[in-house]
């Protein structure tokens, strides 16, 4: 499960004094917290609603600033106000939960038009909105406590748990509110799976980063991958959400024929069921990917008695076609801020904070790099060139990887490297200047000036040329 | 089934049931990251390398290694996280970097990266021992994790590193020897000395003999005078170490304090010998890692068997594994007649007599170097049983010590 515990069991720094910041790498997955604790409070929103058959006011994007304004509260006021503080929550969630109901032009109606002592009848014109008081003490949690792993997994679970019993008390909602809540409530259920999942991991690896080696701004390619795998996990959900219970009724069809006859020819071994569960397993896949191309549903013989597959789902249920388009696109839009943002601070940290203990670098095997040459050999022009002379060293070393006569050897020195090339004619002067800034710059702590860096990229496209060029003709060839 | 695979099934098909997409998103993502977690189990720790590499073995005390510790990700998946807890002996130390108390209150070093596909890591630290001994690192347990950061993989490391830590020296001016002058090898001071070099009088004191008493001057003077001579050069050398600090059996284990102070000693003296290109050997009575009672360094010279004899002292158990007088008996059976065994010892020596008696009937000379607490008056009775003695004590506690003082 995705809220385990494993490591993330181990105490974080939790007990330490309340700060009045947070810290850089805190920012996102205290983001993301916020986003997912709106989302399970935003379903509850709609449970409520959907029962004093109301439309939901309070969406996501308001719980979250409620969740956030708790947040930025608490973080201020809270080590200020000390032992009063439990008493401003209580007042801060009054204030959230008016704040919520009056965010309905119903409920502002009604206060307008006979005044503060008919606030009760506000209130059930939206009673959902009380929640948004939920959100501001659940956004008062983290800004006294701060957002730790524990934290965040106890959310997931719990969070789960909530989701899927509010949604199976709001399906008992009569239409049209029960269509709404349903829509509503998967799609919160996907932005808060996706938020607390990429801001647990997030954190969970923030708590394995005892001694500021693991902190993930050192990574942007994980960070760039687990974005990837989350938003592709959450489009594949909403894409086949509406159709799992056709593609269950044909799984369960096609695989009880062969379990019986595999079952009576080789006795009901594991290997047995394995293989006919595979086997409805991509059987239920065809069916799936034929669905959602479009093409003609399957014969009904293979499931008789069965209702269609392509019966219309009930009102509210998620549209394939709409969930791809919508959902997609949103998903896409937040991983790529996510990501954006991820690669700035990447770059920020990579400068402001290296430690001089330790050296880190890509290492890739003769293969890898083999394949990674043979790739970059045939730099398409759109293509970045390196913008500094380590880069451009590094890139020109890549790209005559796979050249014998002309690669750098495991033993030799970048400098060592170029004189022999020197020697043999091959690389000349331009890689020894090369050589020299990528030593000044890796080896020498030296900053080479802007002026430098350009002529060290010229050099690396004149090398490009010259050590990519066929070797000349063996004369003994004739 | 994992579990997380369990629970995605059943919130599948609840949803599939109920009809409700929200139960089913959730369903297919934790399924998604049950997926996600297996691969990463099966394959987090595949292509991974971790090695330590210490850039010396042995050091002397207050020194320290700079040890590389390297690890790589050599495949294509990134690791959120990849730690490793290397177990330490108890009294290993990492400048900057303190030691932790694993989930089996074993004391550990962590470490812990993020790795990129295909990247490489070198963190440089610098490791030493808060006392002489033999030091360990290893095994390693490493554990990665997912995608999602959650502990996927755990493997262990077999590989132990061990170094040594030598114990601490400090001059020891009082006992120097070497001094070539005018082709002729002489000493400023020594245990020994020759009496074919009449070198002036002293006042005498307290146990020394009296055929050295210079009869004229005394008259002369009107008070007792004590011929002095030059000291001789001691052409071989055998520290025998007495492990035991106090009276009382053998097997008990010495004070960790006292028995550091001899050993620093017994290495002041150490260095000293080699400093003075004498040969010199070294025995005593305790364990050293290995399967003998007795460590015994053949007698030999130059800067090389001194670390041979500081290997012994760095390894020496805090037991003694005989008696001291045991370890006496044994000295002629091993080494070779004419040799000044040098009795290094904590307690009175005249406990031990009889056993240099028979050192000295076997062809050996004995010198006796009486060390600690009422050193002084130790060595002062030994002298006075007709043994060459004297005292030698560190100027402080054996961290803080600047030199090691003989004295008379």
């Amino acid at each position: 499960m995705i809220g385990g515990g494993g490591r993330g069991s181990r105490p974080a720094n939790d007990d330490e004094d309340p700060p009045t910041t947070w810290r850089g790498s805190e920012l996102l997955p205290l983001g993301l917290a916020f986003i997912a604790e709106a989302a399970w409070l935003s379903v509850l929103g709609g449970v409520v609603q959907g029962f004093v058959k109301a439309d939901p006011v309070v969406g996501l994007l308001p719980m979250t600033a409620f969740v956030a304004a708790g947040a930025v509260c608490a973080r201020l006021a809270g080590p200020r106000l000390g032992a009063w503080w439990p008493l401003a929550v209580v007042g801060l969630t009054i204030a959230g939960s008016l704040a919520g109901v009056m965010l309905s032009a119903g409920a502002q109606a009604i206060v307008s038009a006979r005044g503060l002592g008919a606030i009760g009848d506000a209130l059930l014109v939206n009673l959902g909105g009380v929640l948004a008081g939920a959100a501001v003490l659940r956004g008062t949690a983290y800004g006294v406590a701060g957002i730790s792993a524990e934290r965040l997994e106890r959310l997931l679970v719990a969070g789960m748990a909530l989701i899927v019993g509010a949604a199976i008390v709001g399906g008992l909602a009569v239409e049209p509110w029960r269509g709404r809540f349903i829509a509503d409530a998967a799609l919160a259920a996907l932005v808060f799976v996706t938020a607390g999942t990429v801001a647990l991991a997030l954190r969970r690896q923030a708590a394995e980063d005892r001694d500021r080696g693991a902190d993930w701004q050192r990574n942007p390619k994980w960070v760039a991958l687990l974005v990837a795998v989350v938003v592709t996990l959450a489009a594949l959900a909403a894409m086949s959400a509406g159709l799992v219970r056709p593609a269950l009724e044909v799984l369960i069809g096609v695989s009880i024929m062969p379990l019986i006859v595999l079952g009576l020819i080789f006795g009901w071994t594991r290997r047995g069921v394995y293989a006919a569960l595979a086997f409805a397993g991509i059987a239920g896949v065809v069916v799936l990917a034929f669905h959602l191309l479009g093409g003609a549903d399957l014969p009904s013989i293979l499931r008789p008695g069965a209702p269609e597959l392509a019966e219309t789902p009930p009102a509210g249920e998620l549209e394939p076609a709409v969930a791809t388009l919508g959902v997609g696109l949103t998903l896409l839009l937040a991983a790529i801020a996510i990501y954006v943002l991820a690669r700035l601070w990447s770059r920020r940290r990579a400068g402001a904070e290296d430690d001089p203990t330790e050296e880190r670098y890509i290492d890739r095997p003769a293969a890898a790099a083999a394949g990674r040459a043979g790739r970059s050999r045939f730099r398409l022009p759109w293509q970045r060139a390196p913008r500094d002379a380590v880069g451009a060293y590094r890139l020109l070393l890549r790209e005559i990887e796979e050249r014998d006569v002309v690669r750098r050897q495991a033993w030799e020195t970048p400098r060592e490297h170029a004189a022999r090339l020197r020697r043999e004619e091959v690389g000349g002067l331009p890689l020894e200047l090369l050589a020299a800034d990528y030593g000044l710059v890796v080896f020498g702590d030296t900053s080479l000036t802007e002026r430098e860096q350009r002529r060290a990229v010229a050099r690396w496209r004149v090398l490009r040329r010259t050590l990519h060029a066929p070797p000349p003709p063996d004369l003994a060839d004739g | 089934m994992p579990l997380g695979m369990g629970v995605a099934v059943l919130l599948i098909v609840l949803g599939a049931w109920l009809r409700l997409p929200a139960i089913i998103v959730l369903g297919i993502v934790v399924a998604g990251a049950a997926l996600v977690h297996s691969i990463w189990a099966r394959h987090g720790l595949g292509g991974v390398t971790y090695a330590r590499r210490l850039s010396r073995t042995r050091v002397a005390w207050g020194e320290e290694i700079p040890m590389a510790i390297e690890v790589w990700n050599g495949k294509r998946l990134p690791l959120a996280w990849l730690s490793a807890e290397d177990m330490t002996s108890d009294g290993v130390y990492l400048r900057d970097r303190p030691l932790v108390e694993s989930d089996e209150q074993r004391q550990v070093l962590r470490n812990t990266w993020t790795l990129a596909p295909f990247e490489r890591v070198v963190r440089h630290v610098w490791v030493s021992g808060d006392r002489r001994g033999l030091f360990t690192i290893g095994p390693t347990e490493l554990a990665a994790g997912d995608l999602f950061a959650r502990q996927a993989a755990r493997s262990e490391v077999d590989r132990v590193d061990r170094f040594l830590v030598w114990p601490r020296v400090v001059p020891a001016p009082d006992l120097a020897r070497a001094d070539r002058w005018g082709e002729l090898e002489r000493a400023h001071a020594g245990l020994l000395e020759d009496p074919t070099r009449f070198a002036g009088v002293r006042t005498y004191s307290p146990g020394d003999p009296l055929r050295r008493l210079h009869h004229r001057t005394s008259a002369r003077l009107r008070e007792p005078v004590t011929k002095r001579f030059e000291p001789a050069r001691e052409r071989q050398v055998l520290i025998a170490l007495d492990v035991r600090p106090a009276e009382g059996p053998y097997w008990l284990p010495a004070d960790a304090d006292r028995l550091e102070e001899l050993c620093v000693i017994g290495a002041s003296l150490t260095r000293a010998l080699a400093d003075d290109e004498a040969t010199f050997g070294l025995t005593v009575a305790g364990y050293t890692y290995s399967r003998e009672r007795f460590a015994d360094v053949a007698l030999g010279r130059g800067p090389g068997h001194a670390a041979r004899v500081l290997d012994v002292l760095a390894r020496l158990s805090q037991h003694a594994s005989a008696p001291f007088e045991v370890l006496l008996a044994r000295i002629p059976r091993r080494f070779s007649a004419g040799t000044t065994v040098l009795a290094v010892t904590l307690r009175d020596p005249l406990a031990f007599a009889t056993a240099f008696s028979g050192l000295r009937r076997s062809g050996f000379s004995v010198a006796l170097l009486a060390c600690g607490p009422g050193a002084a008056g130790r060595a002062r009775s030994a002298r006075a049983a007709g043994f060459t003695a004297r005292a030698a004590e560190l100027d402080g506690d054996w961290r803080t010590a600047t030199r090691l003082a003989a004295t008379r």
